[in-house]
């Protein structure tokens, strides 16, 4: 990550008003995009992933959202300060937007070309005819199904994978610098899936876009990601290069996550053989208040120690990685670092 | 399929549930006038589920998994063909005798939020069938029963009072299975129990579901497009294409053969998080929607093993590759030696 950042998410905090008080969603959260690196980033529902990438752009409804501070630049611009009128440009342009369920983020009462058509002319000064004619390359481009026959078709009358796909295309309307997918294929079956993946991973080469890939799924996550972020509570408790982290990952968050994915088992069973128990992280992310003290995972790890309840671990570094726990702590001498693959 | 007969083990006397040359066909209008269009949601699918088996049934949406399971139950009328539960034809019985038999027969569905009625407390979603079952004497009964089944499945007695709206996915699953589980079934259909979870959620449900098969004696059917899941938690597993059963056998031997070129590019779309196994993207596009079902194989279009002149003019039967294998596969071609990378699983 030595070049210049073209996003760069700093210390951001949101926060929800609800009827018993605010409840913090992020805080403390930074990472950043490199030009033409794809980043993805992992935790469960209520980590604050969504939130983040919602309050990008500022399309947290406010209220009840808050943004209690922090910045986002994007080549070297604070989104969080712009005014809303400057940062259309930003939105649905040089940022593209690729959400979990594209048969909600359709308009159902507009046909896929016409919602294609009027992204093009928001961002863009073309004629009638040009608008079409980058509509039907990009329809082509993602792999959407006849384009020039199906162009007026109604986002009921296509499949999931169809509609994410008339999604990733308004995602490039005018040429976006960063695509942000917020569980693109969450929605999807497994091939379809796979499908928008590879598409994603493909254009991404093509074009040198940058990706924030949003994902539960840490087989597609591999296949697509340069580095990796696992979010938890808000914060941000490991990144680096996704094979080194996915391969060997180090917080004991991360490591209950991967173990939680089935493997694909081998040996044969027999009736009343019960399966292999998949290791479990019991409970669920915290609410944050004000005052939390110590580690946010502390009530749910395994390896958890008293220091970890009275102190906040820093990132440390531990080889490629960096890791939000005071156990992976390391004696600054390079002998002791662990073996990573690079 | 002319051949099914073969296709179907009588052999094994533990069979709970029976499933014989089902078919499901919708007529879909065309117009005020138009003839209306036959759609093949399921085609001549026979197996059958063991007592005590886990059989996973593993397809995308449009294969006619969600059909399979309802139809079984009866809760959507099959076309054609047969379902014996413990020895007694399903498709035959009357609506008094087949309420009788509904206690036996229970189904989990996808969406928690969407089968729990909003309006009921757990203690009352629980109880319901309990009561009309006839299972407990009083009240006193009732919500001691409910309270055990809530914390054999991981709830405590504090979730009695509560509405579907005030608990999480996951524990709305559990609920959804204390519900199922409290008549006492002896089989249980579940369709997509793991959709919309997170995955440490998931790996919770499927210890709780593996759990309760082992201490209750289910029998199960899995239906998920979760591959992984399936392998993980079946005994059996049967790969579903538009309404046919493309391959069907041991968990442990789809996994490692894959014989059918449609296995084979479920596999290729589960890439591993650490890299072992990598994204291969055998098949492009989507699967067509079949009406009319017309002579050949189902995957013809889309298959990178098609034989033109014989595949498009027959359709393959179901039948075991080596024989006592129980491994069947319904494909012309399919792939003998075992998939490259199958030997690194863990």
């Amino acid at each position: 990550m030595s070049a210049e950042p073209l996003l760069s998410v700093r210390d951001l905090a949101v926060s929800f008003e609800g009827e018993d008080g605010r409840v913090v969603a992020v805080k403390g959260m930074s990472f950043d995009v490199p030009p033409q690196r794809a980043v993805a980033m992992v935790g469960e529902s209520g980590s604050g992933k969504s939130v983040t990438a919602h309050a990008l752009l500022g399309l947290l409804p406010s209220p009840p959202a808050h943004i209690d501070g922090g910045e986002v630049r994007f080549g070297g611009v604070d989104l969080l300060k712009l005014p809303e009128r400057k940062l259309r440009p930003y939105r649905g342009g040089k940022i593209g937007l690729v959400f979990q369920d594209p048969t909600a983020a359709l308009n159902p009462v507009y046909s896929v070309g016409a919602q294609l058509s009027e992204a093009i002319r928001l961002h863009l000064p073309l004629g009638r005819r040009a608008v079409r004619e980058r509509a039907l390359g990009l329809l082509h481009r993602v792999g959407f199904p006849e384009p020039e026959a199906r162009f007026g078709d109604y986002p009921h009358e296509l499949s999931g994978g169809m509609c994410q796909r008339a999604m990733i295309a308004i995602a490039l309307a005018a040429d976006a610098e960063l695509l942000v997918a917020d569980e693109p294929t969450s929605a999807l079956d497994m091939l379809a899936a796979a499908q928008i993946v590879a598409l994603l991973a493909d254009l991404r080469r093509e074009r040198g876009l940058s990706l924030l890939f949003i994902s539960h799924d840490l087989g597609l996550v591999a296949a697509v990601a340069d580095d990796v972020v696992v979010v938890y509570a808000g914060e941000v408790v490991e990144r680096g290069p996704a094979r080194a982290l996915l391969g060997h990952a180090q917080h004991p968050y991360t490591q209950a996550l991967l173990a939680s994915v089935p493997p694909l088992r081998r040996e044969r069973r027999r009736r009343n053989q019960p399966v292999r128990r998949l290791p479990v992280l019991a409970g669920a992310p915290p609410l944050l208040t004000r005052g939390d003290a110590g580690c946010r995972f502390a009530p749910r790890c395994r390896e958890v120690v008293a220091r970890c309840r009275e102190a906040a671990p820093p990132l440390y570094p531990v080889g490629p990685l960096e890791v939000r726990c005071f156990l992976r702590e390391q004696p600054r001498r390079a002998a002791l670092l662990p073996e990573v693959a690079p | 399929m002319t051949d099914d007969g073969g296709t179907l083990d009588r052999s094994d006397g533990h069979a709970l549930v029976y499933v014989e040359k089902l078919s499901k066909i919708y007529a879909i209008k065309r117009g005020l006038f138009g003839r209306p269009k036959l759609l093949h949601a399921l085609h001549g699918v026979t197996f059958y589920v063991r007592r005590r088996e886990t059989l996973g049934l593993v397809g995308e949406s449009g294969s006619g998994k969600s059909t399979l399971g309802r139809c079984i139950l009866r809760l959507t009328e099959p076309s054609v063909g047969r379902v014996v539960f413990d020895d007694k034809d399903v498709t035959a019985l009357g609506a008094s005798e087949l309420r009788a038999l509904r206690q036996r027969m229970q189904i989990v569905f996808q969406d928690p939020y969407g089968s729990l009625n909003p309006n009921m407390t757990v203690l009352q979603i629980v109880g319901e069938g309990i009561e009309i079952w006839k299972l407990v004497r009083n009240k006193g009964e009732l919500t001691d029963k409910v309270v055990r089944w809530l914390e054999r499945v991981g709830l405590g007695a504090e979730a009695l009072g509560r509405y579907p709206h005030e608990l999480s996915g996951g524990e709305r699953q559990r609920v959804a299975i204390a519900r199922a589980l409290a008549l006492r079934p002896d089989f249980v259909v579940l369709d997509e129990p793991l959709s919309a979870l997170d995955p440490s959620v998931q790996a919770q449900i499927l210890n709780l579901l593996d759990d309760m098969q082992q201490h209750l004696g289910l029998t199960l059917l899995f239906i998920s497009h979760d591959l992984r899941a399936v392998l993980h938690l079946s005994h059996r597993v049967g790969v579903l294409y538009q309404g046919r059963l493309c391959e069907l056998g041991p968990s442990e031997a789809v996994a490692e053969r894959r014989l059918h070129p449609y296995t084979r590019a479920l596999f290729g779309a589960m890439p591993d998080a650490d890299g072992r196994r990598r994204l291969q993207l055998v098949l492009e596009g989507e699967a067509p929607t079949v009406f009319e079902s017309g002579a050949g194989c189902a995957f013809f279009a889309r298959c990178p093993n098609a034989e033109a002149g014989r595949c498009d003019r027959h359709e393959p039967p179901l039948e075991e590759l080596e024989s006592g294998s129980h491994h069947r596969v319904a494909c012309f071609h399919p792939h003998i030696e075992a998939s490259p990378d199958s030997v690194v699983d863990r």
